[in-house]
């Protein structure tokens, strides 16, 4: 079948041009093949990022394209670098971060070291655990907000019927104490799978003689976690903790449809805020350089993260 | 590895094997549930979905399926009288409350807009992906990891950093709310994944192979064509899907840079509205549809999955 | 070299975190950037 496409595509070539592709240096082709990709990234990342990056000096609103457009030297990033509403959004991120990485840091490494006890049919159910993180962020925190509709939401319903808290007072996107937990809550259930995917791995990248010779030396089931099992794992672990790091920093899709920042700014985290000024108060110059600094930060972490990626991939 | 093979614990007791399963099953189980409630909701009538204490049990009806692809209008029941009779099931579910089908939804073009661009982005990103990794396989780039990293490293920029600059220039080119616009937008944003995937899995193909092929005559080209394509087939599809759920599910690029003709479902859904709010069954039934095919895909996808949300790095 | 840079970042982060101090805060981007730079500059020359 691609046989037969690979003689059509030869033939239907003119052959001027199909000689010249034949002639080809290897080093040619190599370029040839790289190049589009480079571009279309070129195009599409890189020629922007420069665009922001000039935009972050100016004063330019996108929804006043005709005004003239003043240079403001470095006035934007020091405005936003000693504006306490930005430093409270990002407290508010920080909260957010911190938590969603330890709830899923302990529960996805607690779930996978379980799986690995090997039990019947644990492949099953496995799958069915990795189900949420493939979904879309958006469409499923959509639905969140049904769950969390005081009295008729399930989750509401299941709050109240355990604790015994009157339905109508389980306000999880309304109340200012509950709302980042309401968001923390759907990111540890959606993202804990793919902190356990990438545990498991690491669980069973330990060579099992390792295991062997601490029975030899009658390790301790403690010690043996202590001292082997974890250690092993961190590299897994640490890949995972600084993905997710990097996603949850620049979240948006998924509180942006949950609580959409609110109630009042109590979750509005970093990508809420910048959504807010370049899109809503059209403060283009100046969110520029609030997506420059994002920006720097998560390119910061994406360094880490290859070096990470390139000591597991060693392994 | 695949998710059936383990090895690392020295033979765990049969009561430490109990408790890790039922502990296990328990978390699926209650992680599961949200999905099983979004799909009995979409067959709940807007009564049933609204009801407390919420209703597990409940009269099936596929009226948050009717009130997903149509507008309705509320009319006089001498109005609704006067009509012939109802045409379908539908018709006759809506007439009930007093309203009448006025005509489609946007939700079946939005649904189109999500195929069309997820397809395409995935065609694009995967055909240069394919020719980028083969070519960092098997040739000598110069400065290969700067650029690998390069690649990478724009996966990561933030959604809406990146929306700024792409909504001016986009409206500078009349690219704004375009299928055109956001093929090229999510190309850009997966071909990262799929270069770094796809170079994996032309590694693992034996050069012998070419070199064989190149031996019998064939030019490099004929060579990759004929040799290295039909190898990398699993690796071509299993980056395929993982591209593809990534164009699916976008909301950010989507919300901000489409409004309405190329607009896909992911922003649209939440705006599927009822008298008085949210149309929870009609949410549902949209929000059903828009993840069968992803769940489908969950399931092929099982044995690649962990090699896809690492860029290919932990491969077994 | 490459350690001391990726603590630098980490100290960035830290310092756009906290809840203590708004100078903190407004030097946090600077030193972001100043490891990220050095991070690129020290990965090219491998010890």
């Amino acid at each position: 079948m691609l046989d037969r496409t690979a003689d059509n595509v030869a033939r239907a070539t003119p052959e001027p041009l199909a000689k010249k592709i034949r002639g080809i240096s290897d080093k040619g082709l190599a370029w040839l093949f790289i190049s589009p990709t480079i571009l279309l990234l070129l195009a599409i990342n890189i020629f922007p990022l420069f665009w922001a990056i000039y935009l972050s000096f100016t004063n330019y609103r996108a929804n006043r394209p005709n005004e003239v457009v003043k240079n403001l030297g470095l006035a934007n990033y020091r405005r936003i670098l000693g504006d306490q509403d930005i430093w409270i959004a990002m407290q508010t991120t920080a909260h957010f971060v911190f938590w969603t990485i330890l709830l899923q840091t302990v529960i996805g490494f607690t779930l996978a070291w379980l799986i690995d006890r090997k039990f019947r049919g644990h492949a099953f159910w496995t799958t069915i655990i990795l189900v949420p993180m493939m979904l879309s962020p958006a469409v499923v925190g959509n639905f969140w907000r049904f769950l969390y509709e005081p009295q008729i939401g399930l989750f509401s319903y299941v709050v109240s019927f355990v604790t015994g808290i009157p339905p109508t007072n389980v306000q999880m996107l309304s109340n200012v104490e509950l709302a980042p937990w309401a968001i923390i809550i759907v990111d540890t259930w959606m993202w804990t799978p793919y902190v356990m995917l990438i545990c498991l791995a690491g669980l069973r990248s330990i060579p099992e003689y390792i295991y062997e010779a601490a029975e030899v030396d009658r390790a301790s089931n403690w010690r043996q976690f202590w001292s082997i099992t974890l250690p092993m794992a961190l590299p897994f672990i640490m890949l995972a903790v600084l993905f997710r790091g990097i996603e949850n920093f620049k979240m948006f899709d998924m509180v942006n449809l949950l609580t959409g920042g609110g109630p009042g700014s109590t979750t509005e985290v970093a990508s809420i805020t910048l959504k807010r000024q370049a899109f809503e108060s059209w403060r283009t110059g100046y969110s520029s350089a609030f997506a420059i600094i994002l920006f720097v930060a998560v390119f910061g972490l994406a360094n880490i993260y290859v070096k990470a990626l390139n000591k597991v991939k060693q392994r | 590895m695949s998710l059936t093979t383990a090895h690392s614990v020295v033979a765990p007791s049969s009561n430490a094997k109990l408790i890790a399963g039922t502990i296990i099953i328990a978390y699926a189980l209650i992680s599961i549930v949200p999905l099983l409630w979004i799909f009995a909701t979409s067959f709940k009538t807007p009564p049933d979905s609204i009801a407390y204490p919420p209703k597990v049990v409940f009269q099936p009806s596929i009226e948050g399926y009717c009130n997903l692809f149509t507008t309705r209008t509320r009319q006089t029941p001498e109005y609704i009288n006067a009509l012939g009779p109802a045409t379908g099931f539908c018709d006759e579910t809506v007439r009930k409350r007093n309203m009448v089908i006025a005509g489609p939804s946007n939700f079946l073009p939005r649904f189109v807009n999500s195929l069309i661009i997820a397809f395409g982005s995935t065609f694009c990103a995967v055909f240069l992906g394919t020719l980028s990794a083969y070519g960092f396989s098997r040739f000598k780039v110069p400065l290969a990891d700067d650029l690998l990293f390069f690649i990478l490293s724009t996966r990561f920029m933030p959604p809406i950093a990146v929306a700024i600059p792409i909504y001016l220039m986009y409206r500078e080119l009349g690219l704004s709310d375009t299928a055109l616009g956001m093929i090229l937008l999510y190309t850009a944003v997966n071909v990262s994944l799929a270069v770094w995937l796809l170079k994996g899995f032309i590694d693992e193909i034996p050069r012998e192979y070419e070199e064989a092929a190149m031996i019998d005559g064939y030019t490099r080209l004929q060579a990759f064509w004929r040799t290295v394509l039909p190898q990398a087939t699993t690796g071509i599809a299993a980056t395929a899907i993982f591209c593809l759920i990534f164009a699916w599910n976008e909301y950010a690029f989507a919300a901000l840079l489409t409004s309405g003709t190329a607009q896909t479902a992911p922003p649209f859904i939440p705006t599927i509205i009822g008298e008085g709010g949210q149309d929870w069954p009609a949410v549902a039934a949209g929000t059903t549809i828009f993840l069968v095919p992803i769940l489908v895909f969950t399931i092929l996808l099982r044995k690649q999955l962990l090699r896809g949300i690492t860029f290919g790095a932990v491969r077994k | 070299m490459e350690n001391i840079a990726t603590a630098i970042i980490a100290i960035g982060f830290l310092m756009l975190f906290q809840p203590f101090a708004l100078a903190l805060y407004t030097y946090s981007f600077i030193t972001m950037l100043a490891g990220t730079v050095m991070f690129i500059i020290v990965s090219k020359f491998p010890e």
